[in-house]
């Protein structure tokens, strides 16, 4: 979290509430902060902080500085005691950058290969790394952070959970550093191995075999030994697709310069915070991966800028904050002077929306806060057994698992932030949320209703198979995945804002609609990109246009152009067509194809369209007819009541033309039943 | 004489993507876990047959290609030439003028370069920018690139590539690039002092010490190469596009059915994009959603088995089921 000008600086305590909410995501194998301060640090003086286990490991370290790096070393001694193998010892260091980087390259990479006998962890002017073997609370307390009262201007917080690397000494632990960046990572990226081809012969030979500490390294050599602009190679950092590079309107990075730094780019999952101070002003940097497997939030309010894997982790701070998700492939980027630079989506004010309810001061009512999720569930089942037919539950913050025990006919309300796994399984129970929620709403939910007030955040509905889910907001990637129905159980999925991509992958059935019922004078696409690949069955309504090529997954243009060259240079289509074609804005789909080309070239090139996996989709921008309002009228005119919405925006949006998705097989079937009928 | 390699399963394998046999020519066979190769099933031959995928794991799921993009786009020469897949058509000075005339075409059209001999037919001219041709060819037309070796580096206004035997040492190379040169050709087809894995990986590795990887574009490969299993681990070692060339002629059944020349662009086309979509499953397998920069020169995402000690640090490649 970052504060902006003017307002207090942060305290450590508030950094770890805030990273305690998350406590679940983490083990007692790793946990950090850094610290960036901007005002009030010597100038020009670098604090060198490393782990070192037994006096010979000092000994070379010391040896190493010195030769190494020039200038001048004011040692501090060590900053922890005793019970661990490693101590953080500190030093501060008066001494040119670039001999000063050197020497901890050669410290680094002798103490690693003598046994892992100590790491150089944070050697900058205006960051400072905490961490260690323990839950954040632990490592707090290892350096007193809260009880001297630390504070910043800039704070990152991190809780591990190690997959690829033991966890058991405290150089695994994040955040990672390298000169004024710092970097928390949640993920496991796949281009590891390339992204160390890059690195390794660019000036670093030692590393402790993380990715995360990868990718520190990355963005400290683009932005200080490359020069790239921190924008820049941010947007880079984050693998932008071909499509955005060649031939798009505007493209923030020229196809040489990713070629130029081509092993750099990051791929696989991966959800970043980074920090950066430039000696004038604080850098908060977030990377979203671009199939977006990892969550990632940010929030503003009037003292500060927020990002986090969770909502609650900000809601601990903030009840006022305007929070959003970074969209698949995003970047964001705010600076304490300069306010947020990229906001890491579009239209946040028209989409994202805050909740503030207050809950009711009679009925059954469960205070959330001070209990865990299990205490809270058998709280509101014991009440449900005795007969109740409502429980609340207010003070919610980021419980997971609520809403998975409520009987038919009964209601669950909830204010605050719904954890994730919100109403998973439910049967036929009704739950309501004052607030957002997080990933992972009615997951396989095959009865009853979910209502959210806010937004919800990614993979809501998936394999939905009954009931309804109605969110007056926005939702995240991958909403309506695996959406299946039966014969007398048509599932909805109601969108009151949008979605971002992937909405209806591998459909099966049941109904999903986006509204974007605050966007009526935008003229803003409400979805992302790969609409219902692979779907095999059910609708999806999204009002207004959807450009072809958001639906499905086109082969690139780029390849498209070449056949398409190819079959002119046979004579089999015409210069006018080629050219027709090339000028199509977006990708070209399959229906462009189609719609310009004879038997035999069309026979040809549908090869890059279709294999034995695809299935035609049926796409029609049009207003609702008579079939299509008998299925959707009863669902949507329940959404617009449940959220108070007015009956003259009702009427609006039943008047408006939708994007109508299906397989063309469920449409000729439907076509032909009508037939039948009328006959 | 057909080298031992090339199995009849390889062959088979390779009919059924072009569509010279079975009925769904383009269409990679859906396999179940377990492996059917070498080197425990089948015949090692080669030091790429002792090395297998480091699939994606819980925390890197693996990618679908069907229903999200896996980009196999390649950019060779600093960007001045594109090509859709890591893959370049070899076609042998040897082969007939029908077959010459319908590899060019498909390539063309796939958008994979194709390296042709001096005999050029007429008429091809016009594909000239999916063509590498050898350095004998300029001023014949505007070629993608040529081909030329390290005793006959000339001026060129499009990429030059040199042709060079698979060795240990590279050492040349930088010397090269200052007289122009934007490619080196690892030709497995020369006889050299190395496999071509190993000088695969090590010219990667002395390109990067240069600080000139990115500048000097790495292709290797030549008739040994089968198919897109090869294809991933040459590029996994650090090459930018692999060569294959009888590879083609087995798959169109050139010496089986003698089919006509459409027939042979079909099945050329449709051989491509089964290898397309192989590299995607692959790649998707591994959770790697991006060759050009994710996929090249990433050894992690390979593991060694049985293989000695030596050839690995060569290699640059781990030991399976270690770290």
């Amino acid at each position: 979290m970052l504060r902006k000008a003017g307002a207090a600086r942060i305290r450590a305590e508030e950094a770890l509430c805030s990273i305690e909410c998350v406590r679940y995501r983490g083990s007692k194998y790793g946990a950090g902060f850094a610290a960036y301060k901007v005002e009030g640090v010597s100038e020009g003086l670098f604090k060198v902080k490393a782990f070192v286990r037994g006096e010979d490991a000092l000994l070379h370290l010391k040896k190493i500085l010195s030769e190494y790096a020039g200038g001048e070393i004011f040692e501090l001694g060590f900053e922890t005691q005793g019970e661990t193998q490693f101590l953080s010892w500190t030093a501060s260091v008066q001494a040119p950058v670039h001999s000063l980087r050197r020497a901890v390259d050669k410290a680094n990479y002798d103490l690693i290969n003598s046994g892992i006998k100590g790491r150089i962890y944070s050697w900058g002017r205006y960051v400072e790394v905490f961490k260690g073997v323990g839950y954040p609370a632990d490592v707090a307390r290892l350096y007193g952070l809260v009880e001297r009262d630390a504070q910043a201007d800039m704070w990152i917080a991190h809780t591990r959970q190690p997959t690829n690397s033991p966890g058991i000494y405290p150089i695994w632990s994040h955040p990672f550093s390298s000169y004024e960046w710092a970097i928390a990572h949640n993920g496991d990226i796949s281009s590891f191995g390339a992204n160390m081809e890059f690195m390794r012969y660019r000036g670093v030979s030692s590393f402790v075999g993380t990715d995360s500490e990868l990718i520190v390294h990355i963005l400290d050599y683009l932005t200080s030994i490359a020069g790239l602009p921190v924008e820049k190679a941010s947007l880079a950092l984050v693998n932008p697709f071909e499509n955005t590079l060649v031939g798009a309107e505007h493209s923030a990075l020229g196809l040489g310069e990713y070629i130029e730094f081509r092993g750099a780019w990051l791929d696989g999952p991966f959800s970043v915070v980074a920090g950066y101070c430039d000696g004038e002003d604080v850098y908060m940097l977030a990377l979203a991966d671009r199939s977006k497997f990892r969550p990632l939030v940010v929030g503003e309010d009037g003292a500060r800028i927020y990002v986090a894997s969770e909502e609650a982790e900000i809601r601990a701070l903030s009840e006022d904050a305007d929070v959003w998700p970074v969209k698949p492939g995003g970047v964001f980027l705010a600076s304490m002077k300069r306010g947020i630079i990229l906001r890491g989506r579009e239209h946040v004010q028209v989409f994202y929306r805050k909740v503030r309810t207050s809950p009711p001061s009679r009925g059954l009512v469960i205070d959330a806060s001070a209990r865990s999720y299990s205490q809270i569930n058998r709280l509101v089942r014991e009440y449900f057994q005795s007969g109740a037919r409502e429980v609340t539950v207010k003070n919610v913050n980021g419980h997971r698992y609520l809403g998975i025990n409520v009987p038919p006919g009964c209601r669950l309300n909830i204010y605050g932030t719904a954890g994730n796994c919100l109403a998973n399984f439910n049967k036929g129970g009704e739950i309501i949320v004052y607030g957002s929620a997080q990933d992972d709403v009615g997951d396989a939910m095959y009865g009853g209703r979910v209502v959210i007030h806010g937004d919800a955040r990614d993979v809501i509905a998936q394999a939905l198979q009954g009931g309804e889910i109605f969110v007056r907001g926005s939702v995240g990637n991958r909403a309506g995945i695996q959406m299946r129905e039966f014969r007398d159980s048509t599932p909805f999925l109601i969108i009151g804002g949008r979605a971002d991509d992937y909405l209806g992958e591998y459909m099966a059935g049941g109904v999903a609609m986006v509204l974007g019922i605050d966007a009526l004078d935008l003229d803003e696409c409400l979805v992302g990109k790969y609409v219902a690949t692979g779907m095999v069955g059910g609708r999806i309504y999204v009002r207004g246009r959807v450009e072809r090529w958001r639906i499905g997954l086109p082969p690139p243009k780029l390849d498209v152009l070449r056949y398409l060259k190819g079959l002119y240079l046979e004579g089999l289509i015409d210069y006018y067509t080629l050219n027709k074609l090339g000028s199509t804005k977006g990708e070209i789909t399959l229906d462009d194809i189609r719609a310009n080309l004879s038997s035999e070239p069309l026979r040809r090139i549908s090869k890059l369209f279709t294999s034995k996996y695809h299935k035609d989709l049926k796409v029609e921008e049009r207003r609702l007819g008579d079939w299509d309002l008998k299925l959707v009228t009863g669902p949507l005119r329940r959404f617009f009541t449940e959220f108070g919405l007015d009956q003259r925006l009702y009427q609006r949006i039943l008047e408006s033309k939708f994007t109508i998705i299906e397989t063309a097989q469920a449409a000729a079937k439907r076509e032909q039943n009508v037939e039948a009928e009328e006959g | 004489m057909t080298a031992p390699w090339w199995t009849s399963r390889r062959i088979r394998h390779l009919q059924e993507l072009s569509g010279a046999v079975g009925r769904q020519p383009g269409e990679p066979p859906i396999v179940s876990m377990g492996s059917t190769g070498p080197p425990h099933i089948e015949h090692p031959y080669f030091i790429r047959d002792r090395l297998v995928s480091d699939g994606a794991q819980v925390t890197r799921p693996s990618i679908d290609p069907y229903r999200e993009p896996v980009e196999t786009f390649i950019y060779l020469c600093e960007g001045r030439i594109r090509l859709s897949m890591p893959l370049i058509v070899k076609i042998r000075p040897e082969a007939d003028q029908t077959f010459v005339m319908a590899a060019v075409k498909a390539c063309y059209c796939m958008n994979v370069l194709v390296e042709v001999g001096p005999n050029l037919p007429e008429g091809l001219e016009k594909y000239g920018e999916g063509v590498i041709a050898d350095i004998s060819m300029m001023g014949r037309t505007d070629f993608a690139a040529y081909i030329t070796t390290r005793s006959n580096i000339c001026r060129s206004d499009r990429p030059l590539f040199v042709r060079t035997a698979p060795a240990l040492s590279y050492d040349w190379v930088v010397q090269a690039t200052s007289l122009g040169v934007s490619g080196i050709y690892i030709d497995e087809d020369l006889a050299g002092e190395a496999p071509v894995e190993v000088a695969t990986s090590l010219l990667d590795r002395e390109l990067r010490k240069k600080g000139i990887r990115n500048r000097i574009s790495i292709v290797a490969g030549g008739s040994p190469i089968r198919g897109s299993d090869d294809i991933y681990k040459l590029v996994a070692l650090g090459a930018d596009a692999v060569v294959m060339s009888t590879a083609v002629e087995f798959a169109v059944g050139l010496h089986d059915s003698r089919p006509e020349g459409e027939a042979i662009r079909e099945r050329v086309e449709n051989l491509l994009l089964g290898i397309q979509r192989e590299l995607k499953l692959l790649a998707g397998a591994a959770g790697v959603s991006n060759l050009f920069n994710s996929l090249v020169g990433n050894r992690e995402l390979l593991r060694a088995v049985e293989l000695e000690r030596e050839v690995r640090q060569q290699l640059g490649v781990k030991q399976a089921g270690v770290g």
